[in-house]
This record gives structure tokens, C-alpha cells and sequence, in this order.
């Protein structure tokens, strides 16, 4: 009997990525060009987590809201569901916060691709996990959907209003510099 | 094969700190047992270190406790002891109506503050200098002489000369070491904190809920206990003391002679009578307060004090209903804008820093800086970025390297 086909990995989602894709305000579409499927922890969930926006010339928190991209599928909840993984998790926790270290404990135990923009996720998981960055998956959906240069440098404008610095020595930092200042 | 935190870290510390959070929040051992479904003979034996936690029961506990499960867990070096919580109930005078529970919760948040602070300096390998004097001995000297003997003595080794000081906070925590935080306390009452512990030197607290005003004197207050009293722990508090301690009288009449000593602001004084060539005003009053940085309250005591107004000035303007706020208004003076915020801007770079180096997770920076993710990152862009114009005329965003060598390698 033939092998089934493999699935692709599960994208991991910590919540600095979220926040990132959220800002694009294009989420949604974002996750929908990406092979696998694509989760977040059940702790990434119920941190409180907001981006900003300006309503009548004032700067004001704007909570993050996954909850349509839950109910459409577009974005599964993994919890730990074994000692094993708790055991890595609290193991983590001397270094992360109990969010990342939650997703970085379930990454390595099932095998996904852990998103993440932090530096320091980036450093300690190195080898343990694979890695990826928003910027690969925003580059990926830009192309893919052959999305219109003003819209991509809109949902990148949303990104760095967030905070966001593109990495200096990243291989995609000349295409966020390049997209971010599109005319 | 590796072996996990919770089969290393020993026993008894991870008991402690439970017991600790515990105790905190004000929960029974009972409570805890119900909540992990255990009998309350298993939480004993936790908290004393008979038994280690499973990692399914310390995550439970750790949101019972609203702590992070890293809490439990840090290496042992990177907590003081005694701790804050109990050299603070220890410490010595009136209550004020003010809860233990309020109470213990301010100093847990300001010990937490501290120790960030000595981790984030380790992490980037940039300790905070240490320039403290010796401790003053004022215990044969009535309180107020030694006050003014010490406030020209601190301000002679500070080169601080005889004005107003400008940035009182960057001068003690730069020239003389000090971990100075404007924390908003649970009570209204709590003025400051003050503590020393070895490894992290003098740290003070003051309520960023008080007016710019008041916080500068609760610092030179908490400095006062600082220079005098080091190794004993002191809150201060707005109360009406039947009959006021040494100590208390001490560091109050530090604060005034060290924010407004009596030469410079005499001849100010006499300046600006000699000037107008009429009577000293309210008005008058309110624009040497603006220059010290004081409340116009403290500067009529201090002229009164100092014999340049009438004793009973205070009151009798108190009758007459004047309202100094108003009148600062009328005259276009504004209120003082607080030298800090919440932090101090060395601990805020120091994140930076951290942040940047890669020492430093997201969630670990937004907690440091007190603030949300997206919050922490602005300030971090804030600290690291420089707007500059350009050959074109545009303004750029410049790059900020806090890791940068300026001298020597």
C-alpha cells in the first residue's frame, strides 16, 4: 500500500507573531496562503493582547480579536495535553514568559513550525524547533495573491505601527524595506 | 538524559515561594488542596519541601496565585532576603488605616521592580554605580540640626551647590546609586519606601499618585532614611503622629533644608524684595516654590522656618481662603510635569538594551516596562531611534546602537 501523502507541518503562532499579523489587518488571508494548517496556544489566547489604532486624532488600544478566525478554521487552539509537555514548558518558563513557553513546548513536542518574531524565542529554540518568521509569511502572501504594492505596504505600515522592526540581518529585510516604502 | 527543573530545583525554595504566593493572595492551604483536588496535607507538603510539584500542579497553582509559573522556578540567587514583605512589616510606625493586604501588595510590586532592575543590569553586564557615603551617625544631635549639618554636608559631596536642584532623580540615581521608582500605591496614604538590601543598594519607592511636588520631597525624604538608618526598612506615611520620632523629624527636615537651603534661597529671597521695591506677594511665593520645585505650602514653611515671612503666614492665607493652584493658574505658572514616570529611564534602556541583544523575550520586555507588548516595543523604538533631517530635508529615523563602544575597547 502506498505511503499517505504528508501532511505539512502545523504553523505555531507565539503572540508577538500574532500581534504582527494582526496588524496587517489582513490576518486572515495571510494564514490562508500558508500549506499547513495553523494554530496558537490556548495561553496565547487568553493573554490580553491589543495593537493600536487612531479614533478622532487619538491613539487607543484596539484588542486583538481571533475569535472569526477561530470560528472559521482559519486558526485551531492547542492545548498541553500530556506531563511531557508540561514538563518542557516549566522547563522553558526560567527563560520565557508562560505564553512562550507554552508554544515553544508544544512546538517541539508535536513537531510544528513555530512563528516567531523574538529574538530570544529565535536564540533558545534554535536546533530544538523550525523556525519561521511573519516576514516569510507576509513576503508568501504578497506573492502568492499577487497583492497590489500600496496594500502591501499599507499592511506593512500596520506592522511597524505595532512596534515591529524588521531585522536587520534578516534575507528578507531588503524586501520589507523595499515593500514598506513601495510608491 | 537531561533532567527537567522541577527533578533540580530544590525542594524547599519551590516550597517557600509557593507558601509565599499563596499567603499573598490570601488563600487557605485548604483552598489550594481543593483546587488541585489533593488533600491539604499534599499542599504542607509541598510548601515545606517534603514533596515536589508536578508540573500540572504548579502551572494550576500559579494561575490560583496569578503568578508566572518562571516565578517558581528562577535560579535562587535572583530573590532578596529577608524580603521586601518582611522587612516592610517589620518597619516601624503608624498604619493609618492603610490594609496589610494593600500594603504587602505595594512592596511585592516594588520588590519585583528592583529585582528586574538587577537582572536587567546583569543581563547587559552594566551594574549601577555606588556612591554612597558613609552612614550618618545624628543620634546625640537634635534632629533638626542634624538635618541641615547633613543636607549641606550631602550637597557639598554632590557639587549640588546652593540652588534648586533640577533633576533631583537623575542625581541620586546617577551620583549616588540609587533605585528610585514612582510607583501608583494601593493607598494614598504611603508617601514612599525605602530599602536597602546588599545586593540590590538603596531603593525607593514613592506614590506616583501624590503631585510632582510631593514625590520630590518623599525622594529627599527616603534619601534622608537612606543616609541615616540604612539597614532598617521605613514606609512613610501621611499620618498625624501624636508625638513625631527622631528619625521622622530627621528625614522631614532633611527634605526641606536639601531642596531649599537656607542661603540660596535667602538671597533669592532678598533679591527679589530688593527688586520690586514693594511688598513680598502670594505671587512672589509662588514663583520661588516654581523654581524649587516645591508646593507653595513647603515654601511658606520654609520662609516662616527661614524667618523671611511671619510665622503663621500659612494660616492666615489657609482663612482667607487662597488657593494656591488657582492662583499659579492666574499667573501662568503650570504645575510641575513629574521628572519620571513609572520607571526609571536607565532601567527603561537597559530593557532596550536586553530587548534588543535578544536577552530579553517580548512578554519578559512588555512585563518590565509595565506595560502591553505593543506598548513596550513603541517604547523601545522610542529609546533606540532618533528622528535626524537629512541632506533632502526630510526627518529619517535614525538607528540608535545602545551597544555601541564611545570610548575605549
Amino acid at each position: 500500500m502506498p505511503d499517505s501523502p504528508r501532511l505539512p507541518p502545523v504553523l505555531l503562532l507565539d503572540a508577538c507573531a500574532v500581534l504582527s499579523l494582526y496588524a496587517t489587518r489582513r490576518m486572515g488571508e495571510i494564514l490562508a496562503v500558508s500549506a499547513g494548517s495553523v494554530a496558537v496556544t490556548d495561553f496565547v489566547l487568553e493573554e490580553a493582547l491589543y495593537i493600536r489604532r487612531v479614533v478622532e486624532g487619538e491613539i487607543e488600544r484596539e484588542p486583538v480579536d481571533l475569535v472569526p478566525l477561530i470560528a472559521s478554521g482559519a486558526l485551531t487552539i492547542f492545548s498541553a495535553d500530556s506531563e511531557a509537555e508540561l514538563q518542557t514548558f516549566i522547563d522553558l518558563t526560567v527563560d520565557l514568559d508562560d505564553g512562550e513557553a507554552m508554544t515553544a513546548a508544544l512546538a517541539i513536542h508535536r513537531g510544528c513550525v513555530l512563528v516567531t518574531d523574538d529574538r530570544k524565542a529565535e536564540r533558545l529554540l534554535a536546533g530544538r524547533v523550525q523556525l519561521r518568521a511573519t516576514l516569510e509569511l507576509m513576503r508568501d502572501w504578497a506573492r502568492t495573491e499577487g497583492v497590489a504594492a500600496d496594500e502591501v505596504r499599507a499592511a506593512l505600515t500596520g506592522v511597524y505601527e505595532r512596534g515591529y522592526q524588521a531585522p536587520t540581518r534578516h534575507p528578507l529585510k531588503s524586501w520589507w524595506d523595499a515593500a514598506i516604502t513601495a510608491q | 538524559m537531561e533532567r527537567h527543573v522541577l527533578e533540580t530545583i530544590d525542594p524547599h525554595v519551590i516550597g517557600e515561594r509557593l507558601a509565599d504566593a499563596r499567603r499573598a493572595r490570601r488563600l487557605t492551604q485548604q483552598h489550594a488542596a481543593e483546587t488541585l483536588d489533593v488533600a491539604r496535607t499534599t499542599i504542607t507538603a509541598m510548601e515545606t519541601g517534603v514533596r515536589r510539584p508536578r508540573a500540572s500542579e504548579l502551572l494550576i497553582l500559579a494561575r490560583l496565585y496569578g503568578r508566572q509559573v518562571g516565578d517558581f522556578v528562577r535560579p535562587v540567587q535572583q530573590q532578596p532576603a529577608p524580603s521586601f514583605v518582611v522587612q516592610f512589616r517589620a518597619a516601624r510606625g503608624p498604619t493609618d488605616g492603610i490594609s496589610e493586604e494593600n500594603r504587602d501588595a505595594d512592596t511585592r510590586r516594588f520588590e519585583e521592580l528592583c529585582r528586574w532592575y538587577v537582572e536587567l543590569e546583569k543581563l547587559v553586564a552594566s551594574p549601577l554605580s555606588r556612591r554612597y557615603p558613609d552612614v550618618y551617625d545624628i543620634s546625640d544631635t537634635p534632629p533638626e540640626r542634624a538635618a541641615e549639618e547633613v543636607a549641606t554636608s550631602e550637597r557639598n559631596r554632590l557639587a549640588l551647590g546652593d540652588g534648586p536642584i533640577g533633576d533631583l532623580w537623575g542625581v541620586l540615581e546617577t551620583d549616588v546609586g540609587l533605585r528610585i521608582f514612582a510607583m501608583p500605591m494601593r493607598s494614598l496614604k504611603i508617601a514612599g519606601m525605602f530599602v536597602y538590601v546588599e545586593d540590590y543598594g538603596g531603593c525607593v519607592a514613592v506614590n506616583a499618585n501624590h503631585p510632582e511636588e510631593k514625590r520630590r520631597c518623599s525622594v529627599a525624604h527616603e534619601y534622608a532614611h537612606f543616609l541615616t538608618a540604612r539597614l532598617r526598612a521605613e514606609i512613610t506615611v501621611l499620618s498625624s503622629y501624636r508625638r513625631v520620632p527622631h528619625g521622622e523629624r530627621f528625614a522631614d527636615a532633611f527634605a526641606r533644608f536639601f531642596l531649599m537651603p537656607a542661603s540660596g534661597l535667602v538671597r533669592r529671597f532678598l533679591a527679589m524684595r530688593r527688586a520690586k521695591d514693594a511688598p513680598i506677594t502670594p505671587a512672589d511665593v509662588l514663583t520661588l516654590a516654581h523654581l524649587y520645585k516645591v508646593s507653595f505650602q513647603a515654601m511658606i514653611w520654609r520662609l516662616e522656618e527661614l524667618k523671611l515671612l511671619p510665622s503663621g503666614t500659612w494660616d492666615k492665607l489657609q482663612n482667607l481662603g487662597f488657593k494656591p493652584g488657582k492662583a499659579r493658574d492666574l499667573i501662568g505658572l503650570k504645575a510641575p510635569t513629574p521628572e519620571r514616570s513609572l520607571l526609571p529611564l536607565r532601567y527603561e534602556a537597559l530593557a532596550a538594551q536586553a530587548y534588543t541583544n535578544g536577552l530579553l523575550s517580548e512578554g519578559q520586555l512588555a512585563r518590565r516596562l509595565v506595560t502591553d507588548r505593543v506598548g513596550a516595543l513603541l517604547r523601545v523604538r522610542q529609546l533606540t531611534h532618533e528622528a535626524q533631517p537629512s541632506e533632502d530635508g526630510e526627518w529619517h529615523q535614525v538607528d540608535l546602537d545602545l551597544n555601541a563602544a564611545l570610548v575605549g575597547t
